[in-house]
């Protein structure tokens, strides 16, 4: 008798569901906060840009050139943000893989944000493309370019996203109050997880492997056959650094979303996560060795690039390797967040020393984007913010199942 | 298509039944059988007068060049210019190179094109198709010879590049730039045939020409070979090209792609099945 | 030869990558028949209840009491008695949701349904064994295994200021007749198996007797609502003494 009432109860929601999604699309909270003050203008002006590159050409907004036709859209937008995205897949294998239980708190928000960065930045990859309106060739099977990385690595970002969707799918499913879909989308996700991750071993490493053509062009001390391998190695801790970085930003900004006993559970993953950092890192730098002797490059390490190649291993490794291993023996969370923001940097920097800084390092003139592509980046980045906000502040991401279970529970108990 | 195939006959009749035994046990799709035209560009012979850019442009609809070869001054090609000639001053007097696509044997820019739109013919040349091309400029990053040109300034862009005049071959023609020559300083036929010739040019005047032949090895073999009376890096010649095609590069991650694809699934369902099955490995300890 | 025809090395691609997509979904159907029941001899059937009631005995701790419709109570020192769901019932279900119908501050008799485990919308109702008041739930009850050695710890629903404590825990049972009894209750529910599936057309032995290991646990979690309707008769309600 308590199923009827639930059942009765339930098809009155759906018939309010359509009310309840529009009445969560209105904005919730203050509108002027210092956020909001520095992105909206920052947005409009990267859509008027936006919309000049449609309408110009690409060589209206950018310094991209014949001899660099790839910049910082691709540089960043593409290849370090999906770097950053990598921690979705890390923490699916933690959790769902290994059984990692402790984990699963974070699970939610970093496959999340795994989804929105590679819907955003991936499709950064729209903006550059001069033809965009062909980009369903290699969609719909009219010209499958088999032979290419870039045709591997585009279907991968579409492939991701649908297994991500899937990961998260039981949240929204949960927020809508759709029981039975919750069940299904759930019982799918282990199989979204290892597809994820093959996938994300694959697209990982090909985004590296796109410039293994370009072997005239990159540095030498970077340009190796093994960028593939490194692509993915780091792209581990690159990862997991930025659900450091982001969950303590998270945790913060949206502290009513989470309980106090979720906050001191939350300090303990970091630790958790600066470990495998470090050792995702120690491997990483003797692979570097590694292949600086496989390269036989060290007589280039006295040049100035050499010099620049060493501050990005010391400074921006090996230093947030120490300061990863010391802050987990001395407790110290700080540490913690100071080595994941280090490794962030240095992701950054190996990114475009292949792709931008190191990319044709001997040609007179050199790439240097425009304050347009900064914007356009920003931009990007900013709106994808704004979305991951409205997802957290409505969908059960932070908070766990409780959440959800009330009104059920509620149910019964007025049924009773 | 009736050239291919007359060429194909012709080649046929001359090098006999033996060839055709060895072709038909090689016999596999990847394989071509049609031989791969080719263009021979022997920069003794070549006067620096242009009339190849201008034929060039005239077959392209492409506005006639506006400056000219200047000894040292590298003139590269453009969206707008698909051949230049350039005048190096070297220890053998002014000596003139035209540039264009190698139509390389294995093209990076084909292997790179996520669309087929950069594509390798049979035939020889490397061309560009307009409706499959999505200007994501991949074959710009991978060209060793950055050839292809990215109409940077329209909303609705090409990649330029020299096609051999395929359109023209197609019609039984040769290249514009070959048949406007003067000085018959640009021959076409197949690859074959001009490696041939070029050795039969070294052999018959050794004094006159640098014994080498460039595009015979670089890049995995190109469909332009030059010859010169100087070492090729005296008129702006990349020798540090790497012999074998650059498609090899991305080589070992494409073949390993499909072994991951199998082997990680498997693999991950294996550590999923060990790790959230508590009950049969707590039995297994009890055993 | 190859350096006067055209020769494309990823001339395969395309068709490898059409055998990767037939493998993935391949993989699904595979290994979902791979780690199917299969048909097994009696013998290490036997033996794995046999495990199975061995480790459930074992894990009983001093001083839990079992009611005979299969919940528990423990008192502890500070005067409130844990009161649980026993995991012979969670060994039949496999993992379950609990519904909980009571909140902090309800009174409670003994014998009141105090919770319902829900599985995939079948359900199993659960009695209390004593008497109180309630003041604490646990919502953490359901994430606690069956087989994990904190279960008593863990894995009790509520927390009861029990009101009639000495007189209700005298019809439970504890130590040595606790250990038998639930051995008893392993005999009878492989005869439960056997007679009901048979009754409703299921093959007994695709169930219950799994790989192995001690995978008579979870054999109901495959079974429709009507079995567990008998199980409810059966192993709950009918073990019902006042």
């Amino acid at each position: 008798m308590s199923q009827i009432e639930t059942v009765a109860s339930a098809e009155a929601q759906a018939d309010s569901r359509w009310r309840f999604l529009l009445s969560e699309l209105k904005p919730k909270g203050k509108i002027f906060t210092p956020f909001n003050i520095v992105s909206v203008p920052i947005i409009i002006l990267g859509l008027i840009i936006i919309f000049i590159r449609f309408w110009k050409g690409l060589g209206a907004v950018t310094n991209l050139s014949q001899t660099v036709p790839w910049g910082l859209w691709i540089g960043f937008d593409v290849v370090t943000g999906v770097a950053f995205a990598g921690g979705a897949y890390v923490l699916t294998f933690m959790v769902y893989v290994l059984n990692l239980k402790k984990y699963e708190p974070i699970v939610r928000v970093t496959v999340l944000n795994g989804f929105l960065a590679y819907l955003f930045y991936a499709g950064a990859l729209l903006l550059d493309l001069g033809r965009p309106w062909n980009v369903i060739n290699p969609i719909i099977g009219n010209s499958f370019g088999t032979s290419s990385v870039l045709f591997l690595v585009a279907w991968h970002f579409m492939l991701y996203m649908l297994a991500t969707l899937i990961e998260f799918s039981p949240a929204v499913a949960e927020w809508l109050g759709m029981e039975r879909a919750r069940r299904i989308l759930k019982g799918m996700t282990i199989g979204a997880v290892i597809f994820g991750i093959t996938l994300s071993t694959l697209h990982q490493s090909g985004l590296g492997a796109l410039y293994l053509m370009a072997v005239d062009k990159i540095h030498p001390l970077w340009y190796t056959e093994f960028i593939p391998i490194l692509f993915f190695v780091s792209s581990i801790f690159a990862g997991l650094s930025m659900v450091i970085f982001e969950g303590s930003i998270t945790y913060r900004v949206f502290s009513e979303k989470v309980s106090d006993k979720d906050h001191k559970h939350h300090d303990k993953l970091i630790f958790g996560m600066a470990k495998v950092c470090a050792g995702a890192m120690f491997a990483y730098l003797f692979l570097k060795l590694l292949i600086l002797v496989h390269e036989q490059q060290w007589a280039l390490l006295s040049t100035g690039f050499g010099a620049w190649y060493l501050l990005e291993i010391v400074g921006f490794v090996i230093l947030p390797m120490i300061l990863f291993i010391s802050s987990i023996k001395q407790h110290n969370l700080v540490l913690s967040k100071i080595a994941a923001v280090l490794t962030l940097v240095g992701i950054i920097l190996n990114r475009l020393n292949i792709t931008v800084i190191g990319f044709h390092w001997d040609a007179a003139v050199r790439y240097v984007p425009t304050w347009m592509e900064i914007v356009v980046t920003l931009a990007i980045i900013f709106i994808e913010i704004w979305v991951f906000r409205w997802v957290i502040l409505r969908m059960p991401v932070l908070s766990k199942l409780s959440k959800y279970r009330k009104p059920l529970t509620h149910q019964i108990n007025e049924a009773e | 298509m009736s050239i291919n195939r007359r060429n194909f006959l012709k080649t046929l009749g001359v090098t006999g039944t033996s060839i055709i035994g060895a072709r038909s046990l090689s016999a596999s799709p990847s394989v071509s059988t049609v031989e791969m035209k080719a263009v021979l560009i022997d920069t003794t012979r070549c006067m620096g007068c242009q009339s190849c850019e201008y034929a060039c442009a005239e077959a392209n609809d492409l506005p006639e060049p506006e400056d000219y070869p200047e000894v040292d001054v590298n003139r590269a090609t453009t969206t707008e210019q698909l051949t230049v000639v350039n005048g190096y001053d070297t220890s053998e007097g002014e000596i003139y190179v035209k540039k264009q696509c190698f139509h390389c044997n294995q093209p990076a820019c084909d292997a790179a094109c996520l669309t087929k739109a950069m594509h390798k013919t049979d035939d020889g040349p490397v061309i560009w198709r307009e409706e499959k091309c999505m200007g994501c400029r991949y074959c710009m990053v991978s060209c060793p010879f950055e050839v292809p040109k990215f109409e940077y300034d329209s909303p609705v862009p090409s990649i330029r590049k020299c096609t051999m005049c395929y359109d023209r071959q197609q019609e039984g023609e040769i290249p514009a730039c070959v048949e406007n020559c003067p000085n018959e300083a640009i021959a076409f036929g197949t690859r074959r045939e001009l490696l041939t010739e070029a050795r039969r040019r070294i052999s018959e005047s050794p004094d006159q020409y640098y014994n080498y032949i460039y595009g015979e090895k670089e890049a995995g073999g190109t469909g332009v070979l030059y010859l010169a009376s100087v070492p090729f890096e005296e008129v702006g010649f990349d020798t540090t090209v790497q012999k074998e095609s650059y498609p090899e590069k991305t080589k070992g991650f494409l073949y390993s792609v499909p072994s991951i694809f199998v082997l990680w699934p498997m693999m991950l369902l294996g550590l999923y099945k060990s790790t959230n099955d508590k009950e049969s490995e707590d039995t297994g300890d009890q055993a | 030869m190859e350096d006067f025809v055209h020769v494309n090395i990823f001339a395969t691609k395309g068709i490898e990558y059409l055998v990767v997509i037939a493998f993935l979904l391949a993989i699904i159907p595979f290994w979902r028949y791979l780690n199917s029941p299969g048909r097994l001899t009696a013998s290490p059937v036997v033996s794995s209840i046999q495990d199975a009631i061995q480790k459930m005995v074992g894990s009983i701790p001093k001083g839990v009491f079992l009611d005979p419709t299969h919940s528990w109570t423990f008192l502890e020192p500070s005067g409130s008695a844990r009161v649980g769901v026993d995991n012979f019932l969670l060994a039949a279900t496999g993992p379950v949701n609990y519904s909980e119908l009571r909140n902090t501050g309800d009174k409670i008799t003994r014998g009141d349904v105090i919770s319902v485990l829900e599985k995939e919308g079948k359900q199993l109702k659960v009695y209390s064994p004593i008497s109180g008041t309630i003041e604490r739930s646990n919502r953490k009850a359901s994430n606690v295994n069956s087989s994990d050695s904190e279960f008593y710890d863990q894995g009790w629903l509520y927390k009861v200021r029990p009101t009639n404590w000495k007189q209700e825990v005298g019809r439970l049972l504890f130590a040595r007749k606790a250990e038998e009894w639930i051995k008893a209750e392993f005999d009878r529910l492989k005869d439960f198996f056997a007679f009901s599936t048979g009754k409703y057309g299921y093959n007994p032995e695709m169930v219950i007797l799994q790989d192995g290991g001690a995978l008579a646990e979870q054999a109901l979690d495959q079974f429709p609502a009507e079995i567990w309707v008998e199980f409810q008769a059966e192993f709950i309600d009918a073990n019902k003494v006042d």
